[in-house]
């Protein structure tokens, strides 16, 4: 009779564990993340996991357009798109008015009602990007953009950042008006102001939390922090103070073959509630998705070859059988659950030279031995061994996906060509690679980035080129870069926006080491065209100049590659409006399930 | 008793100590940077060098050292610096997770093994013997991760696919009974896979007491197997059980990273394992002390259970 007592209470144990939590006729939106989240405060924005936290429960001054491809932005605080000065350089923006912080024990002065939100709120945002004492993670995205702002952070070296400072640069014209004025033209500027971290917050709740700020969200997004178990789960509920928003009217044709322009016009979001799951292995979040937990689900790596058709194997080559579309297939009991969207990621995956280095450095000998690697290695080998052959690899630093990507660019050093490497070697003065001392390369611990470099390391041996690889921590690897005391380093960069300046920049001398231009390369000729473009919107013009700077680097090769990562997405049937984009974070509002039920 | 707690608490300082300069090491002059970590791949010199005054890691290594101490002793643990929360609520919101998937495996499993040891020790040489010898080894065999892997697809994953009631995948709700379910399988992994080590031992210890003239002599007058066992054997073989079971509780406390990443259960050893990946030397640091605490007041309450067991054991 006992035994029986507790087999049924285990059983309902077991059975309870199915449900989500959520309330009877509670819309409930479950997903899962496959890294955590570190920090809800839009100052510490630091991985693409926060700026998804960050997405949900705070809003920016403008927004993606959810449907448009290429990207679009549209007013989402801001009333209107600014009015720009003639010189471009004076931004105006006008805020909607009767926006409301949700309710929160900051409130002081209101009792813990929400207030209305206001320009100054934006304003006092910036400063605290600009206040070092915040040890902001996201001060990047403005600095030197706004010279007051800069002027600012100077002075806080020596006292503390006054926040009652009203400077010309950036100021709030009225309640409701905000105005920016920038160092140069530089009209990247609306998809920073999109950026999830450029986020307005009231200060008073940012000093009310102080450092715990990054564990509460006072934010004016589709939803509010309700639980969040650091690591493991964060659950999200409606901001009930969230702003009118709708459901875009406009969208691709694949769109609205897909359905997903049917709840055009309705108001979002649809869910009452959303809950991520975090994880750090790949196993529990895949079965996860596997069991219909979650709406939708990114296919890792190592589960490719279960979900697609592999219509043959030659070595690691893997051939992928496609449709007319050219996109692989899913396998029969993939095919009879789920939709495949593949993402094309805008991203820049590549191995660097640090041009300040005497040996790998240079246009001298180290540009013909940079140039020896790069025909010595295979990366289309290193593509089907390590990423299933679903990269593309693509020539230059302008990825795919932005306006400047010019497909028909030829990679002049696209190995393997060992013949050539060697005569290129031996002209570098390193016949065989007699004389040339042990390379060394910088590079992170993670298995799969170690068994890459070893591939490579296999390659250059092939012309008689040591490398050892030195593995090591995130917080070591970025140490030795920003002190340029690595000489080789295998590195990616994910666009922080959809221009190619964002990636050109990569390659601008005064971006260097501490900066984004890990590989140190400074090129006067390549410097000045940069700051040529840097004024000009997309354009014909600006194509052409960056298509002058990608000859030059792929003639100087500082870098080797490049591939931008395919993410795969599988989504469930009755998840609608689910469209992936990674430089999006707030697909949550816009999904909605055919049914939403505790299991979902 | 309470002299002997205060004699031995006392007697944990130099361990503590010792620890304390260890991890100090470690992390502050062989090991990462925590300022890079901080503060991310935008940092830019001026900020690195701020908040290196900041932090006091400008200053010589006695006194970063020193400050370190302080701040321990006071408990003003401070902020971790990749969980961006504070440490001593990691401590509070870790713990009973933790607890939670190591404590009911812990008295399951040594349970188990304690009944199939003497079991094993009494019919030395049998079928039965032979057989739970066979499976504690093919068990010691298994690798955790494996056990693991395995356990969540055929116990979680495959049931759920075909509508039975199962174990949850993964995933954890706070307080009892909420967390029940999520516990189980994880309890039974872990008893699962510490059972073989633990059988054997307790066989060891059994058969080697099974041989003394006592067992012999209780035998010739007649005493049931279960007296035999339970009322004699066991009663003196209670010192190694205790030493290796109380022992082994703070240690499955903090090592049970690999099960809580698994199963997202967000105790100490998950975050420990976070702080380790980012260089987390703060969280890293009170971890670690936390475990020697922990190891120390484990042992001093062995040996204090040890002389309630056994008269002969003198606290003194």
């Amino acid at each position: 009779m006992k035994t029986k007592t507790l087999i049924v209470i285990a059983a309902a144990a077991l059975a309870a564990c199915s449900k989500s939590g959520g309330k009877p006729g509670e819309k409930v939106l479950v997903y899962g993340a496959v890294a955590v989240s570190g920090s809800a405060d839009p100052n510490m924005v630091a991985s693409v996991y926060d700026a998804d936290l960050v997405g949900l429960t705070y809003d920016t001054l403008y927004e993606y357009e959810y449907l448009a491809r290429p990207f679009k932005l549209k007013p989402a605080l801001a009333a209107a798109m600014p009015e720009v000065s003639k010189d471009r350089r004076t931004y105006t923006i006008k805020l909607k008015p009767g926006i409301f912080y949700p309710d929160d024990a900051c409130f002081k002065e209101t009792g813990g009602k929400g207030r209305e939100f206001e320009a100054k709120d934006f304003v006092h945002a910036m400063y605290r990007k600009a206040d070092p004492k915040t040890k902001s993670q996201t001060w990047w995205t403005i600095e030197g953009l706004i010279e007051g702002l800069n002027g600012l952070r100077t002075q806080a070296a020596a006292k503390p950042f006054d926040y009652d400072t009203v400077i010309d640069d950036l100021k709030a014209l009225d309640r409701h008006t905000l105005q920016f004025r920038l160092k140069r033209p530089f009209p990247q500027i609306m998809w920073v102001l999109a950026k999830e971290s450029m986020a307005p917050h009231p200060l008073e709740c940012a000093r009310h939390y102080g450092e715990d700020f990054a564990n509460h969200t006072v934010g004016l997004g589709p939803f509010k922090l309700d639980e969040w178990q650091k690591n493991a789960r964060y659950t999200l509920v409606r901001n009930e103070k969230y702003r009118e928003d709708y459901y875009p009217t406009e969208g691709e044709p694949a769109d609205q073959a897909a359905g997903r322009l049917a709840d055009a016009g309705k108001r979002i979001p649809f869910a009452d509630k959303v809950v991520v799951h975090e994880f750090s292995q790949m196993q529990p979040y895949w079965l996860q998705f596997r069991s219909g937990k979650f709406a939708f689900g990114r296919v890792p790596g190592e589960f490719t070859e279960e979900v697609f058709k592999l219509k043959s194997k030659e070595g690691n080559k893997k051939i992928w059988e496609r449709d007319a579309k050219g996109e692989r297939i899913l396998n029969p009991d993939y095919a009879a659950k789920y939709a495949y969207y593949p993402l094309f990621l805008l991203d820049f995956i590549y191995r660097g030279f640090n041009f300040e280095d005497p040996i790998v450095g240079g246009r001298g000998k180290g540009k013909k031995l940079r140039q020896a690697l790069a025909l010595a290695h295979d990366i289309e080998a290193e593509n089907d061994l390590f990423y299933n052959g679903l990269n593309v690899i693509y020539a230059g630093i302008v990825p795919p996906g932005v306006q400047g990507f010019d497909p028909t660019v030829k990679h002049p050093y696209r190995g393997p060509d060992l013949e050539r490497a060697k005569k290129l070697l031996a002209e570098a003065g390193y016949p065989e690679g007699k004389g040339l001392p042990e390379l060394q390369e910088c590079g992170s611990e993670e298995g799969r980035t170690v068994e890459q470099s070893a591939f490579f390391i296999k390659n250059a041996e092939r012309i008689g080129v040591k490398i050892r690889y030195e593995a090591m921590r995130f917080a070591e690897l970025s140490k030795k870069l920003k002190e340029k005391r690595c000489q080789i380093m295998g590195l990616a960069w994910g666009g922080d926006w959809p221009d190619a300046q964002n990636f050109v920049q990569l390659a601008y001398g005064p971006n260097k080491s501490p900066g984004s231009n890990n590989f140190n390369y400074d090129v006067p000729e390549v410097n000045a065209l940069y700051e040529q473009a840097l004024p000009l919107p997309p354009s014909k013009e600006r194509d052409v100049i960056y298509q002058k700077i990608n000859a030059i680097i792929l003639e100087d090769q500082p870098f080797h590659g490049a591939m931008a990562r395919t993410r795969d997405y599988l989504i469930p049937p009755g998840t609608l409006n689910f469209k992936p984009e990674e430089m999006l974070s707030n697909h949550a509002k816009y999904i909605r399930l055919a049914e939403w039920g505790d299991a979902k | 008793m309470l002299t002997y707690i205060l004699r031995r608490l006392a007697g944990t300082l130099p361990t503590l100590l010792g620890v304390s300069i260890l991890v100090f090491v470690i992390f502050n002059v062989v090991g990462d940077d925590p300022v890079y970590l901080y503060l991310g791949k935008n940092a830019t010199a001026a900020d690195v060098e701020s908040m290196r005054r900041e932090l006091g890691l400008d200053k010589p290594l006695v006194v970063q050292y020193l400050t370190s101490m302080k701040q321990l002793v006071t408990f003003d643990l401070g902020f971790s610096m990749s969980a961006r929360e504070p440490i001593s609520r990691m401590f509070l919101q870790g713990v009973g997770p933790s607890v939670a998937v190591t404590l009911p495996a812990l008295v399951l499993y040594s349970g188990v093994s304690i009944v199939l040891g003497l079991a094993c020790a009494y019919w030395r040489g049998t079928l039965l013997d032979k057989l739970i010898v066979g499976g504690a080894t093919v068990g010691m065999a298994l690798s955790y991760v494996a056990v693991m892997i395995f356990a969540q697809y055929f116990l979680a994953f495959v049931p759920s696919q075909h509508g039975w009631v199962s174990f949850p995948i993964s995933g954890y709700e706070r307080g009892f009974p909420d967390c029940l379910p999520y516990i189980l399988l994880p309890n039974l992994i872990s008893a699962f896979v510490a059972l073989g080590y633990d059988t054997r031992f307790f066989r060891a210890v059994a058969v080697e007491e099974m041989n003394k003239e006592y067992v012999r002599t209780a035998k010739a007058y007649g005493a049931g197997t279960r007296k035999i066992l339970f009322k004699h054997v066991l009663k003196n073989i209670l010192i190694p059980i205790i030493a290796r079971v109380v022992v082994a509780l703070p240690l499955m406390i903090a090592g049970s990273f690999l099960l809580e990443s698994f199963f997202v259960i967000p105790g100490l050893g998950y975050k420990l394992l976070h702080a380790i990946d980012s260089a987390d030397y703060p969280v890293i640091r009170a971890f670690t002390m936390l475990i020697a605490l922990l190891v120390v007041v484990a042992n001093a309450l062995a040996d204090i259970l040890n002389s309630l067991v056994d008269p002969r054991v003198k606290l003194s």
